[in-house]
């Protein structure tokens, strides 16, 4: 193709516009705060009202609100209970992460495996209810969870129609309604429901490019299936893995939806704080420096992630020889 | 043993759709409440169009979707070429610039717009929206026409200039037919996204524009009216149409299926 230098510059302008500028601007919301200088009124000789600092100096001016460079944001970042809501974020999003890899692997290698009919209409159907809006999705959860739900119903009418069920439930201490919302597993439901299909897929894509006559190669050398499940097919499909991680991972430490509606508000994440933030507390600053340690601790995650694929390269090449 | 991994599939499918097929029933519900169940009823569907607020968010949703789509797709397109014509090095770091968005979570995505919106004195609004929901849907165009570039012959373009196509013509009638699959799998998930987007919505539109997400999160807090119930059933049921019916024609035409949607990388 003939080079045309004249496609370049309008998109790089564009890239630096929507996404370089609009990131130093977090940066600089991040290390600034806004202060008003201490000043006390007071009348001067000629009974006008000036305004004197705290350094003694007289202004005929009302001192205004100055963006001053400043760590304190940072320092307040560090506080016990912000540090909490991280950890409890992370927690939370590891849980969902680690949730999805057990429920979604098994999905993907059925699908992929040669013998399932139709493979992409099975896919189809764990994509399409993202075309369904996630906030009415996880609504439609909580009517299902709620104290007056449905679960809550189906599990009555059983222990009316089976004694030995409700005496059994009661030995346990199971109360008439079991609360299965506004808690940290009710968000953890959420999430997993609401990202399952996002691990699903990368790792479907990745099974389904690997050359199925390695498995019968495997087999023919006198793997068992599961000798060659753990040395073919595993290793092969660990990018894919390591993408689903990413896609479940990164939106599930910064939500702030999921964990209002699920948790109800008594579990909040680092996201419900920035949101906060920018919301009805409207500190700005705050709000860019918890988004700056999001960001952070994003990138720092998914830099481990491309050491392990890039470690097991490698490794995979040997196998297979 | 085949027997349980279908068993397992229809118990994620079951865990999949459950409320899904609960929010359809709710929308035949003939009474306000999700408690219990009033009867059948299609007082919904019929209320629904003559709810001016629900209308116009879907009309907000709708066109800032296809407009979102069609501009970060020609954006797109055009970011991706760029980026192919590039020298290695200035390519690098480009191409990690655009794919920062996909790196950073919505909330920081949508913050910093914000940001950028309150320093350059922009009213939040319909434009804000708009210019937000491009801004993230670039990348994905990118990532999805960049490997139809790499595998297109270099020798393309000079062999119809060669046979006395101008630059404009070769472009047009040589090169982006060959492109085409990833730039429509690009609109599609451009398209997808922006339908689907709450996060960065939240953080970019003001004046009194919302679009469906974001009057569906301020209902949330008072209940959900089952109006809405009965339009995300109307809009559900015209892609489950669209798509089933896709996906049975290629299964015919080949055999085993081999759906485009299958290329389509999951938006998230």
């Amino acid at each position: 193709m003939k080079k045309n230098k004249a496609l370049v510059a309008p998109f790089v302008l564009w890239a630096v516009l929507f996404i370089v500028v609009p990131l130093v601007m977090v940066v600089w919301y991040g290390v600034t705060v806004e202060q008003t200088p201490a000043y006390t009124e007071i009348a001067d000789d000629n009974g006008q009202i000036v305004f004197r600092l705290e350094d003694g100096t007289v202004t005929p001016e009302r001192p205004q609100k100055t963006t001053v460079v400043s760590l304190e944001n940072f320092k307040r970042m560090l506080e016990p209970t912000y540090l909490k809501l991280l950890l409890r974020s992370l927690k939370i999003a590891l849980i969902t992460t680690v949730i999805c890899l057990l429920l979604g692997y098994p999905v993907a290698l059925i699908l992929s495996g040669r013998d399932f009919k139709r493979p992409g209409l099975w896919l189809m159907l764990i994509i399409l209810p993202m075309w369904m809006n996630f906030l009415l999705r996880t609504y439609s959860w909580m009517s299902i969870l709620e104290n007056t739900g449905i679960l809550n119903s189906w599990i009555a009418s059983l222990r009316e129609a089976i004694p030995a069920f409700d005496s059994w439930l009661t030995s346990m201490g199971v109360g008439k309604k079991i609360i299965f919302l506004y808690n940290e597993n009710a968000v953890i439901l959420g999430m997993v429901y609401n990202y399952l299909s996002f691990m699903i897929m990368p790792i479907y894509t990745v099974i389904e490019k690997t050359d199925h006559s390695l498995l019968d190669a495997a087999a023919d050398l006198g793997a068992s299936p599961v000798q060659s499940f753990l040395r073919v097919t595993l290793p092969y499909s660990l990018p894919g893995v390591l993408e689903g991680i990413t896609m479940v991972f990164v939106p599930a430490v910064t939500t702030f939806v999921i964990s209002q509606l699920m948790g109800g508000g008594k579990v909040p994440l680092i996201g419900d704080i920035i949101q906060n933030q920018f919301g009805k507390s409207s500190d700005w600053h705050f709000g860019s420096t918890l988004s700056l340690l999001v960001m952070v601790v994003v990138l720092a995650f998914m830099g481990g992630l491309q050491r392990i694929d890039k470690e097991e390269e490698p490794r995979k090449e040997v196998r297979i020889l | 043993m085949k027997k349980l991994r279908k068993a397992y599939i229809a118990l994620i499918m079951a865990f999949l759709y459950a409320p899904i097929v609960l929010l359809i029933l709710y929308s035949f519900n003939d009474s306000k409440s999700r408690a219990n169940w009033g009867g059948f009823t299609l007082r919904w569907y019929k209320e629904l169009f003559s709810d001016a607020a629900i209308m116009s968010a879907l009309g907000t949703t709708l066109s800032i979707g296809v407009l979102a789509a069609v501009i970060s797709t020609i954006l797109g397109t055009v970011g991706a070429i760029a980026l192919y014509q590039m020298k290695r090095a200035p390519r690098k770091v480009l191409l990690s610039v655009v794919n920062l968005p996909m790196l950073n979570s919505e909330v920081v995505t949508g913050v910093s717009l914000m940001l950028l919106y309150a320093m350059a004195n922009i009213q939040l609004g319909y434009l804000t929206l708009l210019l937000s929901h491009v801004a993230f849907c670039v990348p994905y165009v990118v990532l999805s026409v960049m490997p139809k570039l790499r595998q297109l012959d270099p020798n393309l373009a000079e062999a119809a200039q060669d046979l006395g196509a101008t630059p404009m013509q070769g472009f047009f009638k040589v090169i982006l037919p060959d492109l085409m699959p990833g730039v429509f799998s690009g609109f599609i998930m451009a398209l997808t996204m922006s339908i689907d987007d709450f996060v960065v919505s939240f953080f970019t539109t003001g004046s009194g524009v919302s679009n469906l997400s974001i009057t569906i999160y301020t209902m949330a807090k008072r209940g959900i009216s089952p109006k809405i119930n009965a339009l995300s059933t109307l809009i559900f049921a015209c892609v489950f149409v669209l798509l089933v019916g896709l996906n049975l024609r290629d299964f015919r035409k080949d055999g085993r299926s081999q759906n485009k949607l299958n290329e389509v990388k999951i938006p998230y």
